[in-house]
């Protein structure tokens, strides 16, 4: 079942002498459940990919549908509430409000969205992240992978269907790297969310259902290194 | 060096990278530099007009004395005060064949020496001053009206004094100025005498005859020009004015006058002794002059005026120093980045400090010329709107008009002082931050992490907090929480503006207030029926003038209307010690006590001396109104009826007393007080209050051992005291209709004319009496006007004045001064603080962009983002309120307390009306502010700022 639809994605910053092309007539779709790795070099477009379906930023040309609906046509009101109720962002450097708790900055999304959190589904992420004896300290108080679980927490707690990790891992030793990709690979496979990460090492890449190779802004290659019942992996 | 030069390139890259931080900051230093500009240019300009106005009216020379001979003028000469003489000589009248007004037909020959032709604002309009003796110019209103002299001519002056003798068998007067001749007498002819001509009244000189007696001078003058009528040449007179030169060496009279220029500063009492010790009452101090040019004898206005100075400057620099320093503080995490990769490339914290202390120099550097600029336009206009009200002030009947604007008074050390201050103000607001700067590690720096404490993580002791809260209300306490530096930045900025906002206005309230008693003190008594332009003020002279035929002649002079007689005196009567309050007696002892030694004056001493000493009776004072003036009055403050045989009274309850009243034993206060009694009087609504006349009877005089032929002894003679009804007890300000003011150490009680005349006759001298009227004719008024002074030259007393010269000169002059500086000085200082407050948000929500980046790829709305920023505000707004509302209160207190003390007492309110009005304007401008911020941030590219390693 398709959860992510991209159609002729393109991304042109600038114009005249300084136009740069990001995304070049990029289509490519998404089974509800897979675990997609986008692998290809600095500047390739992978990011701006991602921002673009996360409906953080927006395409100078095509369409992004999740489960149908073409998220780029809504407001920008409607898109931030589409985007706290389907969609999780993790980023290489965390971007956790640094005046919040981990308890805090991982129920932020629902609370934004107007939801009490369930203190019961909190406890247990928590837990689930390893952070339980850290859950009343503030980012600047964590280290880079305690940060970056945090970061996962959010993203995992309001049970988005479309989970986007760019580059999750680009500031972490291998330990906690490792780390990291088990806690999205088992948030893939436990809650059936489906995974979409940015990474630049091989290792972590063909951990995934699927690669997508990308150059100059195009997909040139898309490898389905991994053939699974998509729906309900549990 | 060069490292120095580095981080000074780096730190002028940084200020171009934030070019509105930088603009804002300039911006606001140059408001700093032009309210400076305006406090110290202001006041010089505004005195400078002063003087100059003042000039125009009376001449510009600080005193005048009369009929000195050489002798005299050589001790003059000897004194240190003053710095300057002028010599002037009057050689009386010649004939003038060449007038074509046949009313005028003498010159009225005048020697000044060089420096009077200045200090007395002779303009020359045509030809030039004279250069020797014999040279001489005229009133150009010879030319105007007709005189054929022109210049070149030859004038022969033989000079006389003009006489007039009655040869009928009756008195004769004459109106405007007045003059007296009983019959078959000769009687001198003032100064500014008419000339009645032959041909136009051939009756009047049948009985009287115009005598020209010789002052036995003569001499040829050269006509070398025509001069403006001197301010003393009066229209209506029978010469024009001639003036020659002289100096010392070629006076012709052995008496002259002479004008004297002093150093206003050190002109006291001590001065004013001298000359009537030299000079007797012939003598002239051109008041106007010598308050503005700075005399302490005018202390009042001077210390003011100071007092303000001080206060204005003092604000604006604490003003300055709040919005410079935030300016730099809420700057601290960029340069603190930036200064911190320098710093690990070597550069030490000396060299760091210096980055800032340039940046303060380079924003100065701008700032000050402009902000110079500015003040100066700024108090070019103000100077503009207010030259008109000083004008009508002083120039209230006409004269003495000075044509010209307010010109800037730019002194060289104003200048200097704007400069000083201004670096000064600049370098003490960097000086915190460039410490705190110095002393940060390169490490910290580049990590902007300065702030991460050790912090205790206690249980969360109520878990369900955190799940019933909204996400803006968690994340706004968050904010105000964690992120203190930036918060505390506008809470500090809200809390200056109020603090700085009501205590601008409470204090300059106070200085009005103060303004308004201490200038009442000095300068003003009661004001009667206020919408009476002018007034007429008589004293019973003996058989100098009659009352009723001064009031005569007002009453048929053109243009006179609304004609009302008051009659006051301060002490036709007398009440018993007793009859005066507990209040009345407080404040009197704490008056005198300053008279002596600290703790060396008890109350008890005060009380056998003054409330029960010997003489246990209080002079009252009486003013009289008309009798159905009285009744409309008695109507409005709801007065008892009081039966036909009653004396009706209404007591005037407030007074006012202060040491400037006293010299005991030649002694000066330890300090100044002025106190407000309230309610002077024990009696009440419908008691009886006994009075006793001031002049005592046969019975008296007789009994005292006097000499009964050498005295004079009422008409009715009372045995004991007279009972007055009391029929009201009334505040002056429950009567401003009526009457204005107050009188120090005085009380009052108000009856009507009627019984004024009864008072007359229990007493051996008539009460004095005053004329209010309204007058549109200039000629008029200024025939009153040469009246009075004749009476007065000899020997009268008769006063005439503009009622709202009399109640308001100087008062409605610095009043209206310091309302226009209030204003320059509320509404710039209001900016500064409101520029401040705008940095600040402005600041935090830049440096929030990358918290609603996050915010908004998480799902956040705008609205969900003003709702959280305004609720931060609305925290933000409580902790300043909380801060500004007791310090403004205790400043308050304090700036009330001081003026007490140093002026005494005084009621004074706290101003919670223009208070509360301020915090609805400084919350709407917070919320304005937050949303034009957010709104402006809201615009920022989500992706570029996620991209940034950290917030």
């Amino acid at each position: 079942m398709e959860l992510l639809r991209c159609e002729n994605l393109s991304k042109v910053y600038g114009a005249g002498d300084s136009k740069t092309v990001a995304l070049q007539d990029v289509s490519f779709s998404v089974e509800k459940g897979e675990f997609v790795s986008i692998v290809g070099a600095s500047g390739s477009g992978k990011s701006t990919l991602l921002h673009i379906i996360g409906g953080v930023d927006k395409p100078t040309s095509g369409k992004v549908f999740i489960n149908g609906t073409d998220i780029h046509s809504q407001s920008e009101d409607k898109l931030a509430i589409f985007r706290r109720r389907h969609i999780g962002l993790v980023y290489q450097f965390y971007n956790l409000l640094p005046e919040l708790n981990v308890d805090e900055n991982i129920v932020l999304p629902h609370m934004l969205d107007g939801r009490k959190p369930d203190k019961e589904r909190l406890d247990k992420i928590v837990d689930y992240l390893g952070l339980s004896d850290r859950r009343s300290h503030l980012p600047s108080e964590l280290s880079g992978g305690q940060q970056q679980r945090a970061s996962i927490g959010r993203a995992l707690f309001s049970k988005p269907e479309l989970l986007l990790a760019d580059e999750p891992t680009g500031n972490l030793d291998r330990k906690n790297s490792n780390e990291i990709v088990e806690l999205l690979k088992e948030s893939n496979r436990k809650f059936g969310q489906t995974l979409i990460l940015i990474t630049h090492d091989e290792n972590i890449a063909l951990q995934a259902d699927r690669i997508i190779y990308m150059e100059d802004g195009k997909i040139v290659k898309d490898d389905r290194i991994r053939n699974t019942d998509l729906i309900g992996r549990e | 060096m060069r490292k120095t030069k580095i981080i000074h390139q780096v730190t002028l890259k940084h200020m171009k990278m934030n070019a509105k931080r930088t603009l804002l900051s300039i911006v606001g230093i140059a408001l700093m530099v032009m309210l400076l500009t305006c406090v110290l240019v202001g006041k010089d300009t505004a005195y400078r007009y002063f003087v100059d106005i003042a000039s125009a009216r009376n001449g510009a020379y600080h005193f005048a004395v009369y009929d000195i001979d050489k002798e005299q003028l050589e001790t003059i000469k000897g004194y240190s005060e003053v710095t300057d003489i002028a010599v002037t000589e009057d050689l009386k009248l010649t004939e003038f064949d060449q007038s074509g007004k046949a009313e005028r037909p003498f010159l009225n020959i005048r020697r000044y020496s060089s420096e009077a032709f200045e200090w007395m604002n002779i303009k020359v309009v045509e030809g030039r001053l004279p250069e020797n003796d014999r040279e001489i110019v005229i009133s150009q209103a010879a030319v105007a009206e007709g005189a054929t002299v022109k210049i070149g001519d030859k004038i022969e002056a033989s000079t006389f004094t003009r006489y007039i003798k009655n040869n009928s068998d009756s008195d004769t007067f004459l109106s405007f100025p007045l003059v007296s001749i009983p019959a078959g007498e000769t009687v001198e002819l003032p100064f500014n005498m008419f000339y009645i001509v032959p041909e136009e009244d051939e009756e009047f000189y049948k009985t009287h005859e115009e005598i020209h007696e010789p002052t036995g001078y003569s001499g040829e003058y050269t006509v070398v020009g025509f001069i403006e009528s001197p301010v003393f040449e009066d229209a209506g007179c029978a010469w024009y004015s001639a003036i020659s030169l002289t100096d010392e060496s070629t006076l012709q009279s052995g008496t002259f006058n002479a004008l004297l220029m002093t150093d206003a500063n050190k002109i006291d009492n001590g001065f004013y002794t001298k000359l009537y010790d030299l000079v007797g009452v012939d003598y002239d101090a051109n008041n106007m002059v010598l308050i503005f040019a700075g005399s302490s004898s005018q202390d009042a206005l001077n210390f003011i005026v100071r007092g303000m100075q001080i206060f204005f400057v003092i604000l604006i620099v604490l003003i300055s120093v709040m919005l410079i320093y935030n300016v730099f503080a809420l700057s601290y995490d960029e340069r603190a980045r930036y200064l911190g990769m320098l710093s690990s490339v070597g550069a030490t914290g000396k060299q760091k400090r210096s980055s800032v202390y340039f940046e303060a120099l380079t924003l100065l550097i701008p700032a000050l010329p402009i902000g110079f600029a500015l003040g100066l336009i700024v108090v070019k206009i103000a100077s503009k709107v207010a030259g008109p009200i000083a004008q009508r002030l002083f120039s209230f009947d006409g004269e003495g008009i000075l044509n010209s604007e307010p010109v800037l008074e730019v002194k060289i050390p104003v200048v200097i002082a704007v400069i000083v201050l201004s670096i000064a103000t600049v370098f003490i607001s960097a000086l915190i931050p460039a410490r705190k700067i110095s002393k940060v590690g390169p490490i910290e720096s580049i990590r902007g992490n300065k702030k991460a404490k050790k912090i205790k993580h206690k249980a969360n002791k109520n878990p369900d907090r955190l799940i019933n809260r909204a996400a803006s209300g968690m994340l706004s306490s968050r904010f105000l929480k964690n992120d203190k530096s930036k918060s505390f930045g506008i809470i500090r900025a809200i809390a200056v503006f109020f603090i700085v906002t009501v205590v601008v206005y409470f204090g300059t309230s106070l200085i009005n207030l103060m303004v308004d008693y201490k200038l009442r003190d000095n300068s003003v008594r009661f004001a009667y029926l206020s919408d009476r332009d002018y007034c007429l003020s008589m004293m019973d002279s003996g058989d100098m003038f009659e009352f009723d035929d001064i009031i005569d002649q007002v009453k048929t002079a053109d243009g006179v209307t609304d004609v009302a007689i008051c009659r006051s005196d301060m002490w036709p009567l007398l009440v018993q010690n007793d009859t005066l309050s507990d209040e009345y007696w407080d404040d009197y002892y704490e008056i005198i006590s300053l008279y002596y030694p600290a703790g060396e004056f008890s109350r008890e001493e005060f009380d056998n001396q003054f409330r029960h000493g010997e003489y246990d009776q209080t002079t009252l004072g009486v003013i009289g109104f008309e009798d159905e003036v009285f009744d409309k009055l008695a109507k409005d403050v709801k007065a008892v009826t009081y039966g036909e045989d009653d004396i009706p009274c209404i007591i005037l309850s407030n007074t006012a007393m202060s040491t400037d009243e006293y010299s005991i034993y030649g002694q000066t206060a330890r300090d100044y007080r002025y106190y407000e009694v309230r309610d002077a009087f024990v009696p009440g609504e419908g008691d009886v209050l006994p009075v006793y006349p001031v002049a005592i009877t046969r019975d008296e005089a007789i009994e005292r051992g006097y000499d009964l032929d050498e005295m004079t002894f009422p008409e009715i003679e009372l045995d004991g005291p007279l009972d007055l009804k009391v029929i009201k007890k009334v505040r002056t300000d429950e009567i401003s209709d009526y009457l204005n003011g107050t009188d120090s150490m005085q009380v009052y009680i108000i009856v009507p004319l009627s019984v004024v005349d009864y008072f007359d006759k229990i007493n051996c001298q008539k009460i004095d009496t005053a004329v209010f009227f309204n007058c549109d004719n200039k000629e008029s008024i200024k025939l009153l006007n040469a009246i009075t002074d004749q009476l007065q030259n000899d020997g009268g007393y008769i006063f005439f004045n503009s009622t709202e010269s009399q109640v308001a000169e100087y008062k409605e002059i610095i009043a209206n001064l310091i309302n226009v500086v209030l204003i320059v000085f509320t509404v710039i200082s209001s900016a500064i603080c409101l520029l401040n407050v705008y940095s600040s948000i402005s600041a935090l929500m830049v440096s929030r962009r990358k918290h609603f980046a996050m915010l908004k790829s998480m799902g956040s709305t705008f609205k969900q983002l003003m709702i959280t920023e305004l609720r931060e505000s609305s925290g933000m707004l409580i902790r300043a309120f909380i801060i500004a509302v007791p310090v403004t209160a205790v400043i308050c207190k304090w700036l009330s307390k001081f003026m007490i003390r140093r002026f005494g007492y005084f009621t004074v309110h706290f101003p919670w009306v223009p208070a509360l009005i301020l915090t609805v304007f400084i919350i709407a401008s917070v919320i304005i502010m937050t949303t034009v911020c957010l709104k402006r941030e809201n615009k920022i590219d989500i992706i570029e700022e996620i991209k940034r390693e950290s917030v």
